[in-house]
């Protein structure tokens, strides 16, 4: 079902070829490096728990404990913005106060413990997210390899014209070619809505921000935060004057009386200890994909409404089911190993396009031994790598070694290294 | 067990049933109707998912359940037929022949279109992103469904171009279509500001 262009060009389908090829080349390494790190943070609440695994272990916090925890958190830094306190799940037996920069953990009672530290998660955290450079370019950059995925999987989808009929076809004792081949298309086929709404989601979250510096330049005076308010809510107006501490406990007490089936598991506090402070309960609709609705609270914890990610328009809705879309957060442990399963899938989906790249090549008389060989050396480096930072931060977990450089250096050396080898041999 | 697990348990055996179908008339090379009736399933399994899960939460569990049992069918039959298979002659290729020497000319041409399905497919999409928000805007779209459309169809008309560019051959007709696209952007940006 080759579609032809008018004059005497090549099949559709062949052109799209080109163009998946085009792409893989040219984002493999990265990407690989990517799914890897998003397919260990699937399990991000895990590590961070077991990262600092001596804290106390919260089940449940009563609305009382929940205001000390407040008031703990604004004295501990008190010329803080927002005040976020991360209540203990399912998922996380473990409550924290972020107050500032600085995370801390909390006992059952709201009483402050330790400063969270996370060196590791951290490290993993920075290498999905931002590929080790500055957070604002790095994330850009990283959304762009989404972009560049999800055009993989459009001009995959076009240059196989008979993907539905071969859906099921794996030529296990053919060639080689035709075993990573089919392995590749596949996997891809099958996987597809994983990789799909994983390349579009993460390069939703990195992009949505140029969008919405743009649209605050042209729409209201420069101010990005009012572009969001028709998703997130209009924060009140602030007020400077000094207040006490909002009621966080009447806050969670109407929650608990109004909506108990719908567990909160997070509170902003914006512009803590002022009067112009409001309180954001965040809650999970545990039968949706959105993140959590937020009922917002004044500062003496009267109710003054939702903000409807759970029922408002549905691009609030839609927008607000980006997080644990991408994640593979909406289903506890059976959906994080599948997520893991995918992931692992398209880094050997990716792995297998660049094998049949080298294949085609050396059955061509132009094979490239040095950079398969680099590849390859990318391929094992770069896990083995993930390792051994994970050992190094166990080791010495306050120290002020830098796994990000030993990380890259780690894979840089590894890939030269195999090279290398290859020219030896 | 509650309601939910029985409806659970009914999706991943409609989404199985609908899978062995659509198997069995691909592997055949006809039966239409088994075909459809395998996607009727599949549909069928999303929609008992969505009862079992939540509205969005179960189609995505559903989908989820698909993609882990396809491949595991593809496992099972490639690893039950393996021993039937004649095992076929390896053919030989010819051992790093050559190293391929690229001309200069090949890098610069390389570096064009990594600009063109970068960065110019990027802008492009980014001015066409904020023209149909400027449109929707104008129909009086509701602001938070404007900015969803606006947040997901970046990526989506950046990624669309860069495969357009390189897919497409006519250079004329690539030109038209995409400076069309951002002379209208502009121009409804222009208006609406």
């Amino acid at each position: 079902m080759s579609v032809t262009s008018s004059n005497t060009s090549q099949p559709l389908a062949k052109r799209a070829l080109s163009a998946h090829s085009v792409f893989g080349l040219a984002i493999s390494a990265v990407l690989y490096i990517i799914c890897l790190s998003g397919t260990v943070i699937v399990f991000k609440d895990e590590i961070k728990t077991w990262e600092q695994r001596g804290e106390p272990r919260v089940e449940q916090m009563s609305a009382s404990a929940v205001q000390a925890m407040a008031d703990n958190g604004l004295a501990a830094a008190p010329e803080t913005g927002h005040l976020i306190l991360y209540l203990p799940t399912d998922n996380i037996l473990r409550a924290r106060v972020q107050a500032g920069a600085e995370q801390f953990y909390v006992d059952a009672q709201g009483e402050v413990s330790v400063a969270s530290r996370h060196k590791w998660s951290d490290f993993l955290f920075d290498l999905h997210y931002y590929l080790h450079l500055p957070h604002s370019f790095g994330m850009l950059v990283v959304a762009i390899f989404g972009v560049f995925l999800f055009g993989m999987s459009v001009s995959g989808f076009l240059a196989h014209p008979s993907i539905f009929k071969d859906a099921f076809a794996f030529r296990r004792s053919k060639s080689e070619q035709i075993k990573q081949t089919d392995l590749h298309n596949r996997l891809s086929v099958w996987t597809s809505p994983f990789h799909i709404t994983n390349s579009l989601t993460g390069a939703i979250i990195g992009l949505s921000v140029l969008s919405a510096l743009a649209l605050g330049n042209l729409k209201y005076e420069g101010n990005m935060e009012t572009v969001f308010e028709p998703i997130y809510g209009t924060e009140p107006t602030a007020n400077e004057a000094p207040a006490p501490m909002a009621n966080v406990e009447k806050a969670l007490n109407y929650m608990a009386q109004h909506f108990p089936d719908i567990p909160p598991n997070l509170i902003i506090v914006h512009e803590p200890g002022t009067k112009g402070q409001f309180v954001q309960v965040y809650a999970q609709h545990t039968r949706r994909l959105i993140y959590a609705e937020k009922y917002n609270f004044d500062g003496k914890g009267t109710f003054l409404g939702a903000t409807g990610s759970a029922d408002g328009q549905w691009g609030q809705q839609a927008y607000d089911s980006i997080y644990k879309v991408h994640f593979g957060s909406f289903g506890g442990l059976p959906v994080k190993i599948a997520f893991v399963i995918f992931g692992i899938c398209l880094m050997y989906i990716i792995t297998a396009g660049m094998n049949i790249y080298f294949i085609k090549r050396q059955s061509k008389g132009r094979a490239a031994p040095k950079l398969q060989r680099a590849w390859k050396g990318l391929v094992f480096g770069a896990p083995v790598m993930l390792m051994l930072t994970l050992v190094l931060a166990m080791i010495w977990p306050a120290g002020s070694l830098s796994l990000a450089a030993v990380f890259w250096f780690g894979v840089g050396a590894m890939s030269i290294g195999f090279a290398v080898r290859n020219v030896a041999q | 067990m509650s309601m939910y697990f029985w409806y659970a348990v009914l999706g991943t055996a409609l989404d199985f049933a609908g899978l062995c179908l659509l198997w069995r008339a691909w592997k055949n090379r006809g039966g239409v109707k088994a075909v459809w009736l395998g996607w009727v399933l599949l549909c069928a399994a999303l929609i008992v998912w969505a009862m079992a899960g939540g509205k969005d939460r179960g189609v995505a569990l559903g989908l989820i359940l698909v993609s882990l049992q396809a491949p595991a069918i593809i496992g099972f039959f490639a690893w039950r037929d393996k021993g039937n298979a004649p095992r076929a002659k390896q053919k030989k290729t010819k051992q790093a022949v050559t190293q391929e020497k690229t001309k200069w000319t090949v890098y610069m041409s390389r570096i064009g279109t990594a600009l063109l399905v970068g960065p110019v497919a990027g802008i492009i999409a980014f001015v066409v992103g904020l023209g149909v928000h400027e449109v929707l805007a104008m129909v009086n779209v509701q602001e938070a469904n404007a900015l969803a459309v606006t947040f997901f169809g970046f990526p989506i008309v950046w990624a669309s171009i860069s495969v357009f560019m390189l897919i497409s051959q006519r250079t004329r007709f690539k030109i038209i279509i995409l400076s069309t696209l951002v002379f209208l952007s502009i121009l409804v940006l222009i208006l609406g500001n």
